[in-house]
């Protein structure tokens, strides 16, 4: 009888720790006109965003929940306190960031990794960007690199208002309508014609305050020919109280351009993650998607790519890890919607200890995308008979003249494999934890150096067996 | 043998992927002539056949290729095939559903533009297949599925009988064959040049096939380029020393 | 006045989003519905068959058959409602052997039938069901056959559809297997009308195995909607379903086929690929492969290849001198005609293969 190396729950005291709660202002729990209201005058939105807020609270308040996809039950949004703000204003250097928070980022390693030259920290603190640091050489090639409360007033206001929430459209579902009202914070990156950042900008959110929800908006414009690398990190500490992170993330690549968007998403495992992700790619333009989901308690996690223009690509590469207690809805949509549009999504699940991993995409092809090509590849784990691995792959295609090809796998790590590395002298916990990370070197290979080896370091944790 | 050229490739540049493979091959073939091409492994010899059929995998960036007093540069795979030209594939295609037979019949129904009578077929095709020492219920059996690799190379030759292509190019069809294999095969070859007066181009880089061939000229190929041309006896020299001495030449 | 029913048919065992329409199918019917023509046609040398019996051990049986789930699913059974199945079993060890063939058409007003096929232990039988165009035109057609393979037994059952045009037809098939028993499905969709397709298995018993093999031809504008759910709840069970076809003009076709590995089916194997052929400028091809899995020693495969002919097999007609449109049509027929050689019954086949001299209209060997 094969014997399995008890795998425990991770540790996470690395990352669950909370400040005090000091907050300078909070709105009541719960979501009315009125709220949403005082929270656009409180942002001293614009008045098209304070309208903007309140069309999309009434479309939230119309919209079903879905009734596909893993249970939001736990989620009561009469009780989620919607907004916090932490009690500091924008700081530029680090050493102005006060103490307390300066300690949590420090524990997250965010210093760290600005000296390991990275272009720059937009760090958001519960819901404002309290640290905000571009790198001079960035912002000298034009790129702009600011938080989305100053953008929508700035230089680069028209721009915003142009592209925000044009994408993703309130009536989408129903977190984005959520989304639309109550949105806060988040990143605006515009990189110029031509110009290519050669480091890449980084962004790390995180949820502090309990019951607190976090509706950051990120807005990213790649203009013609220009290249960009961005890196989203999440992390939170963990509660009793349902959390919900309900984020939207808009991408316009221009016409040649390039545009990398890597996550590693590690939320605590009692948050709702429904975020909304989506690209819009011209002629000649490439998104490619790096993803992987560590964290939460339900994520529901699908980045669309839509390829409007001729000759544009896709490529999309995730991991799930799903865990005790998670239940993780991710994949990818793509749409072609032109000639030449090619798209490639290659994905890894894992479930373990009771963990549900679901797949779920969709490719469509519309009738205009002659020659188009896309390939699905998505491979599950099952690490135990507790757990779950679904794969709901949809294909939508209406052109002859395209070339559609999809491979599924659902297994476990073979008993040969763990007896072959034992034979090496490795431990049976380690040759499991080995052949995990070999099957997650999809993503790994697509990372920067240091958030590979943070990823691999989290697989290994999640691995660890209770024994040594 | 005539004075007419059959295959005339002039100053052949072609790209793999944007990758040049031929610098410049030139080679004439008139009408029952028995050319060799040799060289080591991945020196293009196989891209050299696989363009003369017209793969679209392989850009033609210079040159010109002329068969049969006709510029076919830029003709598709089929018109070629049509024209006279025939390859044998390292690896054929299986096709479950289409037997060997009915494969045979659309190619040359194909080639001739009209209908031929099914008992007429039926006795060339077993003639055919009797030569080549091939079982006759192969006929019926689904083109390459589940084949042997030398029941395939066979299949290759069977086509090439019925179809009488005035240009057989035979890639590596020696490969893997024992040694009953290779002299049916080429029993097989022989009977294609007797009755049809076909040229053929072989490219192989072992000597077996060429022991029973009559060879009329031995072309080696080296980086992409044709660096000495020969008689027979060119074969026998490299059977003795190898490629080794044109490739130092090469980088001389 | 007859009443039209709308019911949701062929449904994914997990939802997903709505706007791509394809967690389930409506599905139009008539409340009054007659029984449908079903002419059996059963060579005497057959002696292990016996058409139904009059035992309390039969009407368990009929429970057993009601307990049988099937592709297009409850909301289906309203459809069958006023139907009496018609009941073939093959007597425990023995194996007739000639295969019974059931010829199936409409009456001049909605109508519907049902099979039951019972193998008992160790037996074996194959029953040919054909669905031919003597229905009359603008009527609807729905034929459920429902299949228990006792311990060791093995049922093959073929389904020729070739209904004409405006012709619909609902064929919903269930299944559940035994211990060790085997099914074997083959379907050829070679019709001209609109057809909805459910089949679920159950392989309830250790080593059960279950094969599915299926062809079409869907063109004009023509709607083929499939549902195959096949379930792992036994250990060590098997299944593997191929599907491949070719569209052609405005067809549309959908395929939904789920492998679902139930918890305790551990050893468990499903395989599932698909081929699609794309030839029409407005074809519609919509494909959805589940593998859904609650067991760690399992293995579940998808594969699905859709669109043009690939450049290898091109390339190699084209090096023959057969060019594209020809070597399309080569594929299309012989797609199906490695399914028609396959046809158990020489009157059936011959029927395939005159409906395919009638649905092909390349003039390729």
């Amino acid at each position: 009888m094969k014997e399995k190396s008890y795998v425990e729950d991770i540790d996470r005291s690395v990352y669950d720790f909370k400040d005090d709660e000091k907050d300078a202002y909070k709105l009541q729990a719960g979501l009315t006109p009125e709220i949403v209201e005082k929270l656009s005058k409180e942002k001293n939105d614009p008045v098209w965003m304070q309208n903007f807020r309140l069309q999309a609270l009434q479309i939230y308040n119309e919209m079903p929940v879905p009734d596909w996809g893993p249970s939001i039950e736990g989620l009561d949004m009469a009780n989620i306190v919607t907004y916090v703000r932490p009690n500091t204003n924008m700081k530029a250097k680090w050493s102005d960031v006060p103490e307390d928070i300066k300690n949590t980022f420090e524990r997250l390693g965010i210093p760290q990794a600005e000296r390991k030259s990275l272009a720059g920290v937009g760090a958001q603190y519960d819901s404002e960007l309290v640290y905000h640091n571009v790198r001079e050489e960035v912002a000298a090639q034009g790129v702009v690199y600011t938080d989305m409360e100053s953008a929508l007033k700035g230089e680069y206001a028209d721009m915003v208002q142009k592209h925000f929430m044009k994408l993703v459209k309130p009536n989408d579902h129903k977190f984005a309508a959520l989304h639309g009202a109550v949105w806060s914070g988040g990143s605006f990156v515009y990189v110029p014609k031509g110009v290519s950042v050669e480091i890449p900008l980084q962004s790390y959110f995180r949820l502090n305050a309990p019951g607190a929800g976090q509706f950051e908006h990120t807005l990213i414009i790649v203009d013609e020919g220009a290249d960009l690398h961005f890196i989203e990190g999440c992390s939170a500490p963990k509660y009793n109280v349902a959390n919900l992170h309900a984020g939207c993330v808009e991408l316009f690549v221009g016409k040649n351009a390039r545009l990398r968007y890597s996550t590693i998403e590690n939320w605590s495992k009692n948050m709702y993650n429904l975020n909304t992700k989506r690209a819009l790619v011209e002629e000649g333009g490439t998104i490619e998607w790096v993803s992987g989901s560590f964290g939460s308690h339900v994520s529901y996690l699908y980045p669309m790519s839509i390829l409007k223009g001729k000759g544009a690509k896709m490529e999309f590469t995730g991991i799930t890890f799903a865990g005790k207690g998670q239940n993780l809805d991710t994949g990818a949509k793509v749409v072609h919607s032109a000639p030449d549009t090619s798209s490639y999504i290659n994905t890894k699940s894992i479930s373990k200890d009771g963990g549900i991993s679901t797949f779920r995409s969709c490719v469509v092809v519309a009738k205009n995308a002659k020659n188009a090509k896309s390939s699905v590849s998505c491979q599950s784990l099952m690490l135990d008979a507790i757990s779950r691995s679904d794969t709901i792959p949809a294909m939508d295609i209406r052109t002859k003249d395209a070339n559609v090809g999809h491979e599924a796998q659902i297994g476990s790590i073979s008993d040969e494999a763990v007896f072959y590395l034992m034979s090496r002298g490795m431990s049976e916990e380690d040759a499991r934890a080995c052949i995990v990370s070999g099957f997650a070197d999809n993503v790994s290979k697509e990372l920067p150096l240091e958030y590979a080896v943070e990823m691999n370091n989290l697989i290994r944790l999640e691995m660890k067996g209770s024994i040594g | 043998m005539s004075e007419k050229e059959l295959l005339n490739v002039k100053d052949l540049v072609v790209d793999v992927e944007e990758k040049e493979i031929l610098h410049g091959v030139n080679l004439t073939i008139r009408p029952g002539e028995t050319h060799v091409l040799m060289g080591p492994n991945g020196t293009g010899k196989s891209t050299l056949g696989y363009t003369l059929l017209g793969n679209p995998r392989y850009t033609v960036k210079q040159g010109e290729i002329r068969f049969d007093g006709k510029n076919i540069t830029a003709e598709p795979v089929n018109e070629r095939a049509k024209a006279g030209i025939f390859l044998s594939f390292q690896n054929p295609l299986e096709v479950p559903g289409v037997t060997l037979s009915s494969f045979i019949r659309n190619a040359v129904e194909q080639k001739t533009g009209k209908r031929i009578r099914l008992w007429e077929f039926k006795k060339q095709l077993e003639a055919a297949m009797e030569l080549l020492d091939m079982d006759k219920s192969y006929a019926e059996r689904d083109l390459n599925v589940g084949f042997s690799g030398g029941e395939k190379k066979k299949a290759e030759i069977l086509q090439l009988l019925m179809l009488k292509p005035k240009l057989a190019i035979l890639d590596e069809t020696d490969s893997g064959l024992d040694v009953d294999a290779v002299r049916t095969v080429s029993a097989g070859i022989r009977e294609y040049q007797k009755n049809s007066e076909g040229s053929l181009l072989v490219i192989t880089h072992s000597t077996k096939i060429l022991e029973s061939l009559p060879v009329d000229y031995t072309h080696v190929m080296v980086e992409g380029k044709i660096i000495k041309t020969g008689g027979a006896e060119l074969v026998d020299e490299i059977n003795e020393s190898g490629f080794a001495g044109y490739e130092a030449e090469e980088h001389r | 006045m007859k009443e039209t029913v709308n019911i949701k048919i062929n449904q994914l065992p997990s939802k997903t989003w709505h706007w791509l329409k394809l967690n389930e199918t409506n599905f139009a019917w008539t409340d009054e519905a007659q029984g449908c023509t079903i002419v059996k046609k059963e060579s005497t040398e057959n002696e292990a068959l016996s058409g139904g019996k009059e035992t309390a051990e039969a009407l368990a049986d009929i429970k057993a058959f009601e307990a049988v789930e099937t592709g297009a699913g409850r909301q289906a059974d309203c459809v069958f409602k006023a139907v009496a199945p018609e009941r073939i079993t093959a007597a425990a060890g023995r194996e007739p052997e000639n295969p019974v063939v059931y010829e199936i058409s409409g009456t001049d007003t909605a109508s519907a039938g049902m099979l039951d096929i019972y193998a008992e232990e160790n037996s074996r039988i194959t029953v040919v069901e054909r669905f031919t165009k003597k229905t009359p035109e603008d009527t609807n057609l729905a034929f459920r056959t429902r299949m228990i393979a006792a311990k060791n037994s093995k049922i093959r059952l073929v389904q020729v559809i070739a209904l004409g045009e405006e012709q619909p037809l609902l064929s919903d098939t269930g299944c559940v297997c035994d211990e060790n028993a085997q099914v074997e499905l083959l379907q050829l969709f070679i019709g001209k009308g609109h057809v909805y397709n459910g089949v679920r298995t159950d392989l309830k018993g250790e080593r059960a195995d279950f094969q599915v093999q299926t062809g079409y031809l869907v063109q004009n504008t023509q709607l083929l909607d499939i549902n195959y759910i096949v379930n792992h709840i036994g250990k060590k069970t098997t299944s593997n379903v191929t599907a491949d076809g070719t569209l052609k003009d405005a067809a549309h076709k959908v395929f939904r086929g789920s492998i679902d590995f139930k918890r305790g089916a551990s050893g468990a194997k499903g395989t599932e690929s698909e081929q699609v052929l794309l030839l029409g400028d407005d074809v519609i091809n919509q494909t959805i492969p589940l593998i859904l899995c609650a067991e760690e020693d399992v293995e579940g495969n998808h594969g699905a290849a859709i669109g043009e002919l690939d450049e290898e097999t091109l390339l190699y007609f084209a090096a023959r001198g057969i060019d594209k449109k020809h070597a399309e049509d080569i594929m299309t027929r012989a797609k199906l005609e490695l399914l028609t050689h396959k046809i158990d019954d020489e009157e059936t086949k011959e029927f395939a293969e005159e409906q395919l001299s009638e649905v092909l209209t390349d003039d390729s060997l």
